[in-house]
């Protein structure tokens, strides 16, 4: 099933696209350049907010509900794959300092998460059959859910291990990786945890 | 501890009374793909869900559901007839 999609609502979902991609641009380049203030990182925020809501705005209207099995399976890969790479990206921008290049493959991954995100989890409605009330679900779709749920929660713990372990190892035995703030690992964590039982579901089910 | 294959009649039902997946599903109270799961036999459904798509087709249970693999309609037909004729 297509989702119908006028021709207006494409060129407002693509202009606004393009119109907060380039103030994300302009205003991250002027609080690189120029001294960071108030209104620079409120411009920032809001640029940034409005280029990730048309950024789901276009896609919703675009994107096909029914997504394949490889095709979801694909996405599943390319989502946590950008965002191990966003995750690797913080630290190499805090390592060596922002510049203009460094900017566009972070905006670029940015893009990829979502976008990637928006396909295998808000397309197929996946992302809702894990965070809807279980009475919601018919009996089927809560035997997957809880099986889902299940797996993401043995899965997402080993990760978790594994991360902190490796952090810890890095921590103690390079010079360089002292001071190197967690933050970003923990809201990848945070990312993950609420992904996870839906990317299950996403490379596991049949039909959705 | 994954159950055995339950088989049914539920595509062949569904497809002679005229419905939908979405119809059949509205009716039985699940997601219509719990439907395509079921007639694709990869789920095997609760007896509460049993009786009441034994109730939407108003027959027994036991008329669509089996635990082995069911005969055509047509050949079940067939032999009731020629049981009749001896």
């Amino acid at each position: 099933m297509t989702a119908e999609v006028s021709k207006p609502n494409r060129t407002l979902g693509l202009t606004f696209l393009f119109l907060s991609a380039l103030l994300v641009v302009l205003f991250f380049y002027m609080g690189h350049n120029y001294e960071w203030s108030v209104l620079n990182l409120s411009g920032e925020i809001g640029a940034l907010f409005m280029f990730v809501a048309s950024l789901l705005y276009t896609f919703v209207k675009f994107s096909k509900k029914e997504v394949s099995l490889p095709g979801r399976r694909f996405g599943v890969f390319i989502n946590y794959v950008s965002l191990a790479l966003l995750l690797g990206w913080f630290y190499v921008a805090e390592k060596l300092g922002m510049d203009i290049a460094l900017l566009a493959v972070g905006l670029a991954l940015f893009v990829v998460v979502v976008v990637s995100f928006i396909i295998v989890h808000m397309r197929t409605r996946l992302w809702y059959l894990t965070h809807s009330p279980v009475d919601n679900l018919d009996e089927r779709q809560r035997e997957v859910t809880l099986d889902a749920l299940r797996f993401s929660y043995s899965y997402f713990t080993v990760i978790l291990l594994l991360l902190f372990l490796a952090f810890e190892l890095l921590r103690r035995y390079s010079s360089g990786f002292s001071g190197v703030s967690i933050m970003p690992v923990i809201a990848v964590m945070i990312y993950t945890a609420h992904t996870l039982p839906a990317a299950i579901l996403a490379w596991t089910e049949k039909e959705v | 501890m994954k159950g055995r294959r339950i088989y049914n009649r539920i595509s062949v039902l569904r497809e002679e009374r005229d419905l939908s997946r979405k119809d059949l599903a509205e009716k039985i109270g699940v997601n219509f793909q719990t439907v395509g799961y079921l007639e694709r036999e990869e789920y095997n459904p609760s007896l509460d869900l049993a009786f009441r798509i034994s109730e939407v087709f108003g027959l027994p249970v036991e008329m669509i559901f089996s635990i082995e693999p069911l005969p055509l309609l047509s050949q079940e037909l067939l032999n009731q007839q020629k049981r009749r004729g001896e």
